[in-house]
């Protein structure tokens, strides 16, 4: 019987339809939406041997190549709202096809500030950012989304619907498997609810910029600052053109907090860094910082991760191999966090993009996002015991392989 | 046993195998003294390849395997198991690698939490989780219980902080995720190990994060003339968005046997409890903080305030916070050490109903915790030569760990389930979760001889009928 076949059987309309992929590929759409629809599916497509890949609203699905393979895409989208907001507390518990935004509306309302603060690009859900452990622009002051996780209810890929954790700041009882999920990309279950620890909300918000044109003297100056006892948001570096002359390195800075904090903060760096004048920003340009990690043009493009001493080097290592085929970079870095994203354009030069990529690949701490065949490039990085580890605790919360061949960890 | 010893004789040496009854007496427990078990064997590797070679021996053997840092943990998770080896840290503690500049140290696994700070401080960084036990306890059974502390009311339990590890499998293999990464690379494994109680295997080498540190610290001690007042102005400050880096209460029992102790710190005997407040960041941070926060503590009537004058009595504030359960000696011989977690706008009521469970049991209570992360230790001091004493503390404790989870809180907030809540994961969790988390050990080590009896209910591993995922 063909999957959508399978689907009527089990959900009502409301919970089945249809979605386009980008290659123009549609598949069949299940939304459960009750936990008990989601055990049922889940049971469904693991006897019937069928392979699904789990979504939200399907923001990063151009970014996430879909195997062949898949017969069915399973969306969290039905599973909607939240469910406990406590100011008093600081935490919020909601289900995971609630979009990013909508919690953040709330929790702001109670004065709280919802971390990782991401890119709305795409209407994010609760359970798209947890399992892609998204990124913020906050993350330098408020930690990885892991660290902010508090608990998870998950379905796994035998339909077990199960519990990690709680709504609680501080709780170490039993295993931590809502760490295990965070960022695994939907490859052990589909989360269904998340709870999250909250930030309070600045009452002053201030973002500095200035430009700098030589590149050794901007990382230099990141190294000025990190080393102050200024705790800023947001510290990056983003060049637009690798080209000679073409582009100054601009460089970010985002203070929050305390408005008597702010301005002693803005005085120590604006100190620190040499006479460099910062330009303040109004304040409309926060939604432009929140989509640092955007790529809507869907260049290829390589994320970089390095101890912070040493990332600077590894963009060095790009730059040249882009310089050396014909090739514009742009780069976009978090010094302080020590990652960066480099998004690559050909200048119409006689050299193709595998050549380029033969040579980055060759970068410690390289790994590729956002191209069609981003997961195969990558590779299994895991050898040995690890990789063993891995094939048993995959088999352990999916064990007929409903997930395992459709996502990137697969 | 013998050929055993031998065996492991041959690759940790003489002295890195205890097998002298005598010798083995001071292993039987770890911090909680109720449970008792002498172990076959204790071995002491020194670094992983030692670690790995007599695990692979010990897999041949068929022989279950629990490991032990300082043997400070207060839930059982160190108690050694029938017929069972314990492997302890206790010769793996070299400093490995310190780089200030990335901010990051890479240990064995039985350095002693503070000593990895002090080695940091010309640096002008610190580890920052700062369990009770930090002169003693090792960066490895932090790991093991993903400790917490005072201040990790601000920077997070040891998960947070801990950035790689290495491990020794049920099998003696060795897996190096020692990065220092940003992120995991695939799936969090690390994450994972962390606080799993030495269910999956024993971590020989931690890679920690170091943070800067503070430019500025300031310690108010507030005192109160009702523990509940005190509870509530916790709970207005956590309300106000305020961010201290640590929020502790004492009760009234407590700063008796801390002032009569070598721990004194000069807290005021007549309080029925002190808050302790810790202030850091830059000067500017500090002040408006404290203005804020003494305005919410005049609200709930506090007596009086007073900040620390100096380093000196910031120490002796902190000693006698610290010192408060080795005081606790001075009241009765044992102590019973509860570690539940409540949300914290339910602070005062389920302090006060803390403090009804053990009135009733004619028990005596004495309060300290970590009020700003809703981490509670009722403290039930006890005779455990009184058969019927150990009964109502054993009551008593379920009682109050019931009342807490009902409350919407948990069994644990830093001590770890170990053998002394196993049971009690039952009421936290439904048997769906209990047996995924079974599932999840048995990929870590399907032979299960890694600190066996440990942190699930036995019950609950016993009905996982499914197949083991080596199948």
């Amino acid at each position: 019987m063909e999957p959508s076949a399978r689907l009527e059987q089990l959900l009502s309309a409301a919970e089945i339809g249809t979605f386009r992929l980008g290659d123009g590929r549609e598949l069949p759409l299940a939304a459960p939406a009750s936990f008990g629809a989601w055990s049922e599916l889940l049971s469904l497509l693991s006897r019937d041997g069928l392979r699904a890949l789990p979504l939200g609203n399907g923001s990063k699905l151009e970014r996430r190549p879909v195997h062949s393979e898949i017969d069915v895409l399973v969306s969290t989208r039905n599973l909607a709202g939240i469910l406990q907001y406590e100011p008093g507390d600081g935490t919020v518990t909601a289900l995971a096809g609630t979009e990013w935004h909508a919690i953040e509306a709330v929790v702001s309302a109670g004065s709280h500030h919802l971390t990782p603060d991401v890119s709305p690009a795409g209407a994010p859900t609760l359970g798209g950012v947890v399992a892609s452990a998204q990124a913020g622009i906050d993350r330098l002051r408020w930690g990885p989304l892991r660290d902010n996780v508090l608990g998870i209810r998950f379905v796994s890929g035998d339909g077990r619907v199960a519990r990690s954790g709680g709504a609680l700041v501080k709780n170490v009882t039993g295993y931590d498997l809502h760490r295990l999920h965070c960022g695994a990309e939907g490859s052990l279950g589909v989360v269904l609810e998340a709870s999250l620890r909250l930030a309070p909300q600045p009452s002053e918000r201030r973002i500095l910029r200035t430009r700098i044109a030589d590149r050794s003297e901007a990382w230099q100056a990141c190294r000025t600052l990190g080393r102050l006892d200024v705790q800023p948001w947001t510290l990056c570096l983003r060049n637009e053109d690798s080209r000679p002359g073409q582009s100054p390195w601009e460089l970010t800075l985002l203070l929050a907090g305390r408005q008597a904090v702010v301005d002693w903060e803005q005085r120590e760096a604006e100190a620190a860094v040499g006479g460099a004048s910062f330009e303040q920003l109004p304040a409309e340009a926060y939604d432009d910082l929140r989509t640092f990690a955007d790529n809507p043009r869907g260049r290829p493009a390589l994320g970089l991760q390095a101890r912070p001493s040493q990332l600077e080097a590894r963009i060095e290592q790009a730059l040249q191999a882009c310089t050396a085929r014909g090739w514009r970079l742009e780069t976009r870095a978090h010094p302080r966090i020590a990652s960066a994203l480099l998004l690559f354009e050909p200048l119409g030069g006689e050299s193709s993009f595998e050549e380029l990529e033969l040579s980055l690949a060759r970068i410690e701490g390289a790994r590729w996002r956002d191209l069609p065949r981003a997961q195969a490039k990558n590779g299994q990085r895991l050898t040995g015991p690890a990789a063993e580890l891995v094939r048993r605790l995959r088999a352990s919360l999916d064990p007929r392989g409903v997930f395992a061949r459709c996502t990137p960890h697969g | 046993m013998k050929t055993l010893a031998r065996e492991l004789k041959a690759i940790l040496g003489q002295a890195g195998v205890i097998d002298d009854p005598t010798r083995l007496v001071p292993y039987e427990s770890d911090g909680l003294a109720l449970y008792a078990t002498r172990p076959e064997l204790v071995l002491l590797p020194r670094d992983t390849d030692q670690a790995a070679r007599a695990m692979a021996v010990l897999a041949r053997h068929g022989t279950p395997v629990v490991a032990r840092g300082a043997g400070t943990g207060l839930a059982g998770g160190a108690t050694p198991v029938e017929n069972g080896v314990l492997i302890s840290t206790a010769r793996m503690r070299d400093i490995l690698e310190v780089d200030p500049e990335d901010r990051f140290a890479r240990v064995q696994a039985g350095v002693v939490n503070t000593q990895l700070s002090e080695v940091c401080r010309g640096h002008g960084l610190m580890y920052a989780p700062d369990p009770s036990s930090q002169m003693a306890c090792t960066i490895g059974g932090n790991v093991a219980n993903n400790s917490g502390g005072p201040h990790c009311f601000k920077y997070g339990a040891t998960s947070r902080h801990v950035l790689g590890l290495v491990l020794v499998t049920h099998a003696g293999e060795v897996i190096d995720l020692s990065g220092p990464w940003v992120d995991p690379q695939g799936l969090d494994l690390v994450g994972l190990f962390v606080g799993s109680e030495g269910t999956f295997g024993l971590a020989t080498e931690v890679t920690v994060k170091l943070v800067p540190r503070p430019p500025v610290v300031e310690v108010l001690l507030a005192i109160f003339t009702e523990l509940e007042a005190a509870c509530d102005a916790v709970s207005e400050i956590i309300a106000a968005r305020l961010q201290p880096s640590a929020l502790e209460i004492l009760d009234r029992l407590t700063i008796e046997a801390v002032e009569q102790s070598v721990f004194a710190a000069g807290y005021p005997k007549e309080a029925e409890a002190v808050l302790l407040i810790e202030l850091e960041g830059v000067e500017t941070e500090v002040s408006g903080s404290q203005q804020e926060i003494s305005a919410i503590l005049n609200k709930h009537g506090v007596l009086s305030t007073r900040s620390a004058r100096d380093a000196s009595e910031r120490r002796d504030l902190w000693a006698g916070r610290k010192g408060a359960f080795g005081a606790m000696g001075r009241i009765a011989p044992d102590l019973y050490v509860a570690d539940a977690v409540v949300p914290r706008t339910k602070l005062r009521a389920l302090v006060r109903r803390t403090v009804e469970i053990c009135r009733e049991r004619n028990l005596k209570l004495a309060n300290v915790f970590h009020a700003g992360d809703g981490n509670l230790h009722p403290n039930i001091c006890y005779d455990r030569r009184d058969p019927d004493e150990v009964r109502r503390v054993l009551e008593a404790g379920r009682l109050i760990l019931e009342t807490c989870v009902e409350a919407g809180g948990s069994l644990t907030g830093e001590h770890g389930v170990g053998l002394e809540k196993r049971e009690e994961m039952e009421i936290a969790f439904a048997p769906e979760d209990l047996e995924t988390m079974c599932r999840v050990r048995d990929a870590w080590d399907p032979d299960r001889r890694m600190n066996p009896g440990k942190l699930l209910p036995m019950r609950a591993c016993m009905e996982l009928r499914t197949p083991s995922p080596r199948a």
